[in-house]
């Protein structure tokens, strides 16, 4: 089989994306539907998998016509095995197992967070990249090395997503909040000083959460606070990946996950990466966030290496850290 | 003009001659991508910082490079060079040695007795010359006699070994941790582990058996 077309469905937490990839890395079609927490609180899993529920055959048919292809021309289907929210993963692996056992083609699991960064490598042409994956679920430094996408840093408690989410929440906006904080941010350039956490190349947020918060009571404009966090938590960021650059003796950055939409960051790590003779390969801002091609995509990697399962034996794992995963198609 | 030996990842490496003898000079430049505010304060307080404990760990008998000259204003230390190879490519050359390994864990012991956390313990700040170990780069260190920093800076070379260096990490941590437990002693090194798991646990999606 050489040429193929890859359906790869993405439902680890607020997001049920469907998309259809090429062999060769075209992405066909990338269709997706985010749930919407209340204003001021987070994801509620039980009520995200209600909302994937409701709209899974709706994106799944915009998947297939955009993408103008008939379900029988499916080579094979991909889902988001882990890790993520429970009830919303196991939406995903049911579309996906239906399809599978219709159309009698080849269901493989993918690691969602592996998705983030191979997707990121076909779309920005990274070759062998120090990642930066910044999300609601990830921020880790990662370089490949014998096998595995090895976390060379990481966050030690909350992810960035969280800092961004949880800030914005306290302050009365839903979640995702990062795009809110940012517009904020930037009408301001009157920093405060807050908790600068870097330890090796792993980082910490909740004290700077904390502080942050803090700072909101006690009556300060909200730009401003937007701006200072900003500033601080991506000072760390961008801190620690030259620290894994230099480590590493890579070439290239490649930023990927939602928060890799934010122009502050990729100004940051642009300018770290001029003064190293370093690339910035940075993933278009419709694929940062959860979508179904980093499912898609890493599915049809996988599967030239036979990754695939039995639908009786398939799972859905809430905990799979991606350094437990042997990369194969990698040298 | 100095002649640059290193970008390390928040300061240049010059080569230079101190009152005849060959020294580091080592500058945390101005970062583009920091406020202005925020660049000065981190690279006068790691100046400070990293100048005083290295000689708080030489007072330790930690093999560490003496300090010549100190300005914390340019954010630059002159310190004695050390001329050795690092860790990193002395691995990366296919070479190996247990015994270096229980130096290394020796020294860590050493440091942690003495309340001094590394915070950096990566295996390009170790240099071996002459077959012996020496400490460098303190830049992220602090004083400290709390098992959870203590930990921090255990887990770290620990996971940078499994990362960098996957086929000898395992004996390779082994023998730092014999080396470690000779020098702080069998329980306190059993906490200190200890509290490595957790950390580990604390990773995202990690399962830690």
């Amino acid at each position: 089989m050489n040429k193929y077309l890859a359906l790869g469905i993405e439902s680890t937490a607020h997001t049920f994306s469907v998309s259809v990839v090429s062999s060769s890395g075209k992405v066909l079609s990338n269709e997706k539907d985010i749930y919407k927490a209340p204003k001021g609180s987070g994801i509620h899993p039980r009520e995200a998998s209600r909302h994937h529920t409701r709209v899974a055959s709706k994106v799944l048919k915009q998947a297939l016509s955009n993408a103008k292809i008939k379900p029988n021309q499916l080579d094979l289907i991909s889902y988001s095995a882990g890790p993520g929210l429970g009830p919303c993963l196991r939406v995903g692996a049911t579309v996906a197992r239906t399809i599978s056992l219709m159309l009698k083609v080849p269901l493989i699991p993918v690691n969602h967070a592996i998705g983030h960064i191979e997707l990121g490598c076909i779309l920005t042409g990274a070759k062998d990249p120090v990642t930066l994956l910044v999300s609601g679920g990830h921020t880790m430094i990662l370089a490949y090395n014998e096998k595995r996408w090895r976390v060379l840093g990481e966050t030690i408690d909350l992810t960035i997503g969280q800092l961004l989410d949880q800030l914005g929440r306290f302050a009365g906006f839903s979640s995702p909040a990062g795009r809110i904080i940012e517009e904020l941010a930037s009408d301001s350039s009157k920093y405060i000083e807050l908790p600068f956490t870097v330890k090796g190349n792993d980082v910490s947020f909740s004290g700077l959460l904390t502080a942050a918060k803090k700072m909101i009571n006690e009556g300060n404009s909200l730009n401003d606070v937007c701006f200072s966090v900003q500033e601080t938590a991506f000072s760390m960021l961008t801190e620690v990946t030259e620290r894994v650059l230099a480590l590493t003796n890579k070439k290239e950055v490649l930023i990927t996950g939602g928060v890799a939409a934010n122009t502050r960051l990729k100004n940051m790590l642009n300018d770290m990466c001029v003064e190293r003779d370093s690339k910035v390969c940075v993933i278009p801002k419709e694929y940062s966030g959860d979508c179904g091609a980093q499912i898609a995509w890493t599915g049809a990697l996988t599967h030239k290496k036979n990754g695939e399962i039995d639908v009786k034996d398939s799972w859905t794992k809430q905990s799979w850290r991606l350094d437990s995963v042997d990369v194969l198609w990698r040298k | 003009m100095a002649k640059i030996i290193k970008k390390g990842a928040e300061a240049n490496l010059y080569e230079i001659k101190w009152f005849g003898r060959p020294a580091i000079s080592k500058v945390r430049c101005r970062k583009k991508y920091r406020l202005a505010k925020l660049d000065r304060k981190i690279r006068q307080q790691r100046t400070v910082k990293e100048a005083t404990i290295i000689h708080k760990a030489r007072l330790s008998r930690v093999p560490v490079p003496i300090i010549y000259h100190v300005n914390p204003d340019k954010g630059k230390i002159i310190m004695e060079m050390i001329d050795g190879i690092n860790l990193n490519d002395y691995l990366n050359g296919n070479n190996y040695n247990n015994d270096l390994f229980k130096d290394v864990g020796e020294m860590i012991g050493r440091l942690h007795s003495n309340g001094i956390i590394h915070g950096d313990l990566t295996t390009s700040n170790i240099i071996i010359k002459n077959n012996k170990i020496y400490l460098i780069d303190f830049g992220l260190s602090m004083v400290s006699n709390r098992t959870e920093d203590q930990g921090v800076d255990i887990k770290l070379i620990k996971a940078l070994l499994q990362s960098l260096h996957d086929p000898i990490a395992k004996k390779a941590f082994k023998s730092i941790l014999q080396g470690y437990k000779n020098s702080i002693g069998d329980n306190k090194a059993e906490e200190v582990l200890k509290v490595v798991k957790e950390i580990e646990r604390r990773g995202r999606y990690a399962r830690v058996e």
